[in-house]
């Protein structure tokens, strides 16, 4: 499930700020233990998450990631995109099924390397879930 | 190098003054380019070039410029930045602009 909430109209300078919804459900973490290999239950055993102290099976950090990738390829409205450094720090679960939202804000951005550097926040309504930042290359 | 407007260059100890702003800037740098490059022990000096410096390829250069403009709240032009020779012309340029 995914949903916009905000987008600034083409890719502006620094202050310029993009935030989407989004949910990541069963499907999504089947498909991302195929593609990864990683099988831990805690991220698809329900009961063994719980066991472990947590509400139910934890997303993959991987596809908290894949949401930063979104907001490069998809969100941000340039031609190409191009990502040349990341920074994250997961700070909470987020669990499968729980409502997110990825905000991000451009913080630099060099005419001189026509690049930028944009900072980024996962919430859900009461937690911090990931912070971070992103170095991205402009072609347009 | 000099930061000084050419009239000025005769004047004693201006000259000394901005080595020392230089040399300040340059130890204001040394935390950015071991953060960029991955380095806590790199110590670049005025006289390094990317050759000098492991793993300063094309992506590397745009992150330090990146870093550089949000640490010193900068702004560069390409110009400006494709005719550095070397850190010690890197820092004349941010000097110029503070």
């Amino acid at each position: 499930m995914t949903r916009q909430l905000a987008r600034t109209p083409g890719f502006g300078p620094q202050g310029t700020k993009f935030a989407f919804e989004f949910a990541i459900d069963r499907a999504a973490m089947m498909a991302f233990a195929d593609i990864s290999g990683d099988r831990h239950p805690l991220h698809l055993d329900g009961g063994y998450a719980v066991s472990r102290g947590y509400e139910g099976p934890v997303v993959y950090g991987g596809l908290l990631i894949a949401q930063v990738s979104r907001l490069i390829g998809a969100e941000m409205a340039v031609a190409h995109c191009v990502w040349n450094s990341l920074r994250v720090d997961f700070r909470s679960p987020l669990y499968q099924g729980e409502t997110a939202v990825l905000t991000a804000e451009v913080v630099v951005f060099s005419e001189a390397v026509n690049a930028a550097k944009l900072k980024f926040v996962i919430a859900t309504a009461d937690r911090v879930i990931a912070t971070g930042s992103v170095d991205v290359m402009i072609y347009e | 190098m000099d930061i000084l407007p050419r009239h000025c260059i005769n004047i004693p100890g201006l000259q000394r003054v901005g080595r020392a702003m230089d040399q300040n800037l340059l130890e204001k740098l040394q935390p950015i380019f071991q953060e960029v490059f991955d380095d806590e022990h790199l110590e670049v000096t005025p006289s390094a070039t990317a050759k000098d410096v492991d793993g300063w390829d094309s992506f590397s250069h745009i992150r330090l410029v990146l870093a550089v403009e949000q640490a010193f709240a900068v702004k560069f032009s390409a110009r400006e930045i494709n005719k550095l020779k070397n850190v010690g012309e890197f820092v004349t340029l941010i000097q110029s602009k503070l």
